[in-house]
């Protein structure tokens, strides 16, 4: 179940690893960043990122920190910085096509 | 602190609708507190429109959510308020809080374990469901008697509202089924849920289905009180009801009959009583028995004294359909037969009588037996004699008997 969700690199997905790169959070600031970074484009809501950081945490992309009171502090590791990456490369890519097919309409 | 309870408007798989009814009633100043099979409890609180978000659980076993669950939960603004039943528990917040599930692919996932929850309920709801039918048909139609056992018993009613309430919960299950079935379509399709369904503040089916709850309770466990209220026996020195004719001992045998206790203990007559008896589905049903003697007769067949006894039944039917099913069973019971045959020794004699719809008499002449079946309307009799007198001769008597 949990591969099947990879499959597809959701925005969502995307958006919660690219919180990692600047370094450790917690649930909430994972969600202000995201919020802060699209503009309010992309919410992501505890439910989905409660969902979101288990599958993570299960296949080893990031990893557990320190549990500071309630807080739970979470860090990418490096399987889950080259998924980052690659998502990135792959999103790069389709920007890029879709760029020069833009300038060939012109 | 102010209290109210309310029956829950929806079925606890109607997420959306829940969501707005909860939302509905904050903002009319009552905070849902916690919910009870098909009641919610509310406190009173400041009137403000808060959101309420049902989350499937992901064990059925849960008493709360996971401290890490909550712990995010709550960082986020959501509080926990109560579990609902086995499936979800219930989330609060602020209008303006971020949704719980932004993402309707990773939502879905969770609903996927709801879907089979509802699938195991609906199938092991309905195997239990025909699995005690089964057993009451059983116990009711496994006897040679069906119709006496259900006609003398106090339980028939409660039978009836069991039998009505199954097919409605098996219907109910089946329907939520579907209903998680499509709030996962609609979660697999990418569109979000709307949590502002619109809801009936009386819903009819499940005011019903509370209502029938109820009455099958009330039926199984006061009518056998009521029951005990509405009967009673009464020693007589004669064949006696006040509640319709008996035809007398005296009367048939004729001269120099005279009553007796031949059963005597502590001073109480065994011989000569009537019962009377309540049951749903009649207005009242009799045993009368009663014995005597005529002094200085003596039976033919072994010279002791001659003492002629009688036992009647009377039922009178609430359904009068019922009737003629009653006097088979009557038949069946008397010569623990599972047909209608005449046993051997009777000799059988059809009673064709103004005010008699059926009837016939058994008579064993060596026995001096006689049986008597009879019904007219609602009216059902079984008459036990033994004696030397005919009772063919007393068609008018029998006719009196089952008069309505």
């Amino acid at each position: 179940m949990a591969k099947k969700a990879f499959e597809v690199f959701s925005e969502t997905m995307y958006y919660v690893l690219m919180s990692f790169i600047s370094g450790e959070k917690c649930g909430i600031e994972i969600a202000q960043f995201i919020e802060e970074r699209t503009k309010g484009r992309i919410t992501i809501g505890p439910g989905t990122l409660y969902t979101l950081l288990s599958k993570f945490e299960e296949e080893k992309m990031i990893e557990e920190t320190e549990v500071i009171g309630r807080k739970r502090i979470y860090k990418i590791t490096e399987k889950g910085r080259q998924m980052y990456k690659d998502e990135w490369n792959r999103l790069r890519m389709c920007v890029i096509d879709g760029e020069k097919e833009a300038n060939n309409e012109i | 602190m102010k209290y109210k309870l309310k029956i829950i408007p929806c079925s606890m798989f109607d997420t959306e609708i829940f969501e707005n009814w909860a939302s509905d009633m904050a903002e009319k100043g009552w905070a849902l507190k916690g919910i009870w099979s098909l009641y919610a409890l509310f406190e009173k609180c400041e009137p403000k429109r808060m959101k309420y978000r049902l989350e499937p659980k992901e064990d059925m076993e849960q008493e709360y959510p996971k401290q890490d669950v909550s712990d995010m939960y709550e960082s986020f603004g959501w509080d926990f308020v109560c579990r609902y039943s086995k499936y979800a528990f219930i989330w609060r917040a602020d209008e303006d809080a971020a949704e719980i599930h932004t993402d309707t692919e990773i939502q879905s996932e969770v609903y996927k374990k709801v879907l089979k929850s509802a699938r195991k309920n609906m199938i092991f709801s309905i195997i239990s469901g025909i699995l005690i039918c089964a057993l009451i048909i059983f116990m009711w139609f496994g006897g040679n008697t069906p119709v006496i056992d259900m006609v003398e018993s106090d339980r028939s009613i409660a039978l009836v509202f069991i039998f009505a309430l199954y097919p409605i919960l098996w219907f109910d299950c089946i329907w939520d089924y579907i209903k998680v079935k499509k709030l996962l379509n609609r979660l697999q399709s990418g569109e979000q849920l709307t949590h502002d369904k619109k809801y009936s503040r009386f819903n009819f089916y499940r005011v019903l289905i509370f209502i029938l709850l109820i009455a099958a309770m009330i039926c199984t466990y006061f009518l056998p009180f009521y029951g005990i209220y509405r009967s009673g026996s009464t020693v007589h020195d004669k064949l006696h009801a006040p509640d319709f004719y008996v035809m007398q001992l005296d009367e048939i045998e004729g001269k120099g009959f005279k009553y007796n206790a031949k059963y005597k203990y502590n001073g109480q007559d065994y011989t000569n009583f009537s019962v009377r008896n309540w049951s749903p589905l009649t207005n009242f049903w009799y045993e009368i028995h009663s014995g005597g003697e005529i002094f200085g007769k003596f039976w033919k067949h072994n010279e002791k004294p001659y003492e002629p006894q009688m036992e009647i039944k009377h039922y009178d039917l609430r359904l009068g359909f019922m009737a003629d099913a009653l006097l088979d069973d009557l038949h069946k019971q008397t010569f623990r037969i599972e047909n209608l045959d005449t046993p051997e020794g009777f000799n059988r004699i059809e009673i064709a009588y103004d005010g008699i719809e059926e009837g016939y008499i058994l008579k064993n002449d060596n026995e001096n037996v006689t049986w008597v079946f009879a019904r007219n309307g609602n009216r059902v009799i079984s008459v036990f004699y033994r004696g030397y007198a005919d009772l063919s001769q007393h068609f008018d008597k029998i006719a009196m008997m089952v008069e309505e």
